[in-house]
């Protein structure tokens, strides 16, 4: 009896070899002595291995057949869509991609990196740890492909023409058109509940010149429906945290500063948009008590009333969950 | 399952795809140069390649895998009539090769018209162009660091450490920077401690060189869920909180999760006190600490504390 490899190596052999699509008939006899004799054993074993290779990335094609084999299945592997092609790499692009690999970890990186021909550098000294799942690969070739997906969000099934894929402040979000609200909608990726399924057959166009950094907005402050996105607030801040929030948000930010009364300079006060309330207070807050918001009165208002809420009244108005 | 070479049938299969390509190419191979490149055991390789060559079919039993292994420890292959080409990337491996380049290519001092982004441009043309952006936006002192870190160079911060709420002087060895849940990390050797430490990048507030070059040193990088865990000092607090401030789970490294309905119970490693009183801040007050006792009523102190510090006349 052969082993394991030498079947599967050899199934894949004559899948890729055949002109024409065989049967488990066929496939078992040219096999011969590799898969068991009975007939419900032989299509145990054929459906794990076909399953296993598939699982690996090999294209098995399946054709229901006609005339004197009507109603039986037939497979065969298409070499053309089975083999890498039409990618030179040149040893220094070669060479840049194992460096990124080095940079980014995942377990699939490495398999892609030897398919180019490459080997895996140790890890380098500026290493990114960036969120996997399962679903983003999935979203990935749809997006390229031009592909519909559907999944589960939020208790409901959704249709999206996956525009683009964006990773942000360690989160991915896929952004596109929505079938079911007729708009760009975007999604946090790790809150799809099951699987993405691809609706092949189902195309569409991305609109000429789409970016999801400009579908996205710029600041976590910014997000959510508010109709006011340019609304901000003033935010004084102690030193010497005001060192690391200017470092944060940038001198442009800067309102006004006092002059420095020691070596860590003295309070300054920042304009930061506060669209968002929810974002908002959760960044003023985690600034704690360094952290003043001076104005406009309805935003300072907002935060107190927050603040009093955890006096255990219980007539906490606004428990929602924020963003982080 | 076939036991012989360890490694489940699966594995060993893809392993052998993309080993016959390479190998076909050059015509012959050291086991040693192919089990380093292909990290596995020369007695897996031999095992693999072994079962490889006693593959064929009637009528070119001897055509399909051409292979022998000399007395000198070199693999040799014929020129092979299948797997002379490696098999496409799958949607997972386009996937890491795609966001492993783009964020290399946004990290501080990467060329945009170099090799990297040439090879991008070429895996684009094969893999599809997709919309995918990846901001791993860093703070501006990130660049000087990474230079710090390839020169050897140690420098003097000035770092605001929220444990103990101060701004602190010291003086770091940085050995690696790493981003993790879209935030920059130091990793450092530090004098105040002693000890290699963690720094936020964005709580650097300022930095420059001593002068002082120093040994490099391996070091390892964390990852995952688990890096939060090696940090001195560390207490466990749990916390029942609303199903809608699940993205404290998803935030912030955490020790378990249970879902009772309304509210997610969650053991959550904490550093220091005044981080802790920040979150509940933020959480509001429908979380409480279940444990320990002396974080019972944190958050409703730091809010009174906020208020009278802050807000007295409102």
């Amino acid at each position: 009896m052969a082993t394991a490899l030498e079947r599967v190596t050899n199934l894949l052999t004559i899948l890729l070899e055949t002109r024409v699509p065989l049967t488990l008939r066929q496939i078992s006899q040219e096999l011969v002595g590799m898969y068991p004799d009975n007939p419900v054993a032989l299509r145990g074993a054929f459906e794990r291995d076909k399953a296993m290779l598939r699982e690996i990335g090999v294209p098995i094609e399946t054709e229901v057949l006609g005339g004197d084999q009507a109603g039986e299945t037939a497979y065969r592997v298409d070499r053309d869509r089975y083999e890498l092609r039409g990618l030179q790499l040149d040893d220094d692009e070669r060479h840049a991609l194992q460096l990124a690999v080095a940079t980014i970890r995942s377990d699939t990186g490495q398999e892609g990196v030897w398919k180019l021909g490459g080997s895996v550098l140790p890890s380098s000294t500026v290493v990114a740890n960036v969120a996997q799942s399962d679903a983003l690969p999935v979203l990935r070739t749809a997006s390229a492909a031009r592909t519909t997906v559907a999944f589960r969000y939020r208790d409901l099934d959704r249709r999206l023409d996956p525009y683009g894929l964006l990773l942000r402040e360690g989160f991915w979000y896929v952004i596109g058109h929505d079938h079911g609200h007729g708009q760009v909608r975007t999604y946090r990726v790790d809150r799809i509940a099951g699987a993405v399924t691809v609706l092949d057959g189902q195309g569409f166009e991305r609109p000429a010149g789409f970016d999801v950094r400009a579908a996205f907005p710029a600041d976590s402050k910014l997000l959510g429906e508010a109709d006011d996105r340019d609304a901000t607030a003033e935010v004084a801040v102690d030193p010497p945290l005001a060192a690391v929030v200017r470092a944060e948000l940038g001198d442009d930010a800067v309102l006004r500063a006092e002059p420095p009364d020691g070596p860590a300079g003295g309070t300054v006060v920042f304009r930061v948009p506060c669209a968002n309330r929810d974002a908002f207070r959760s960044w003023v807050l985690g600034i704690g008590v360094h952290a003043e918001v001076l104005g406009p009165p309805e935003v300072r208002a907002e935060l107190v009333a927050w603040l009093r809420s955890f006096d255990g009244t219980g007539t906490s108005g606004t428990a929602a969950g924020g963003a982080s | 399952m076939s036991g012989r070479g360890g490694a489940p049938l699966k594995v060993r299969v893809r392993r052998l795809l993309v080993i016959l390509p390479w190998l076909a190419e050059r015509g012959s191979a050291s086991l040693a140069e192919m089990s380093e490149r292909f990290q596995l055991s020369e007695r897996e390789l031999v095992a693999d390649l072994e079962q490889a060559a006693m593959c064929g079919l009637p009528p070119y039993l001897d055509e399909l895998v051409d292979l022998y292994i000399d007395d000198d420890g070199v693999a040799h292959l014929g020129v092979p009539r299948f797997f002379v080409r490696p098999l496409r990337l799958t949607a997972p491996e386009g996937f890491s090769l795609l966001t492993a380049g783009r964020a290399a290519l946004a990290m501080p001092g990467a060329d945009p018209s170099g090799p990297l982004a040439r090879a991008l441009a070429k895996l684009e043309a094969v893999l599809g162009s997709d919309g995918m952006v990846l901001d791993l936006a860093q703070p501006a002192i990130t660049g000087e660091l990474v230079a710090a870190v390839d020169e050897r160079a140690e420098v003097r911060v000035h770092y605001w450490s929220a444990s103990r709420d101060e701004l602190t002087d010291r003086c770091l060895r940085p050995r690696a920077v790493f981003s993790d849940r879209g935030r920059w990390y130091l990793l450092a050797d530090d004098d105040r401690s002693g000890e290699e430490r963690i720094f936020r990048i964005d709580r650097i507030v300022s930095c420059e060189r001593t002068g002082e070059r120093f040994e490099p040193r391996a070091v390892t990088v964390p990852t995952g869920d688990d890096w939060f865990d090696d940090l001195p000092g560390l207490s466990i607090a749990t916390l029942r909180l609303p199903v809608a401030d699940r993205w404290v789970v998803e935030r912030f490294p955490v020790r378990s999760v249970t879902d009772d309905g309304d509210h997610l119970v969650v053991e959550l490693p904490v550093a220091s006190a005044s981080w802790l009183r920040e979150l509940l801040l933020r959480l509001g007050p429908a979380t409480t600490v279940v444990s320990p006792d002396d974080w019972r009523g944190l958050g409703a102190r730091a809010a009174a504390e906020l208020l009278a510090a802050r807000y007295a006349a409102d």
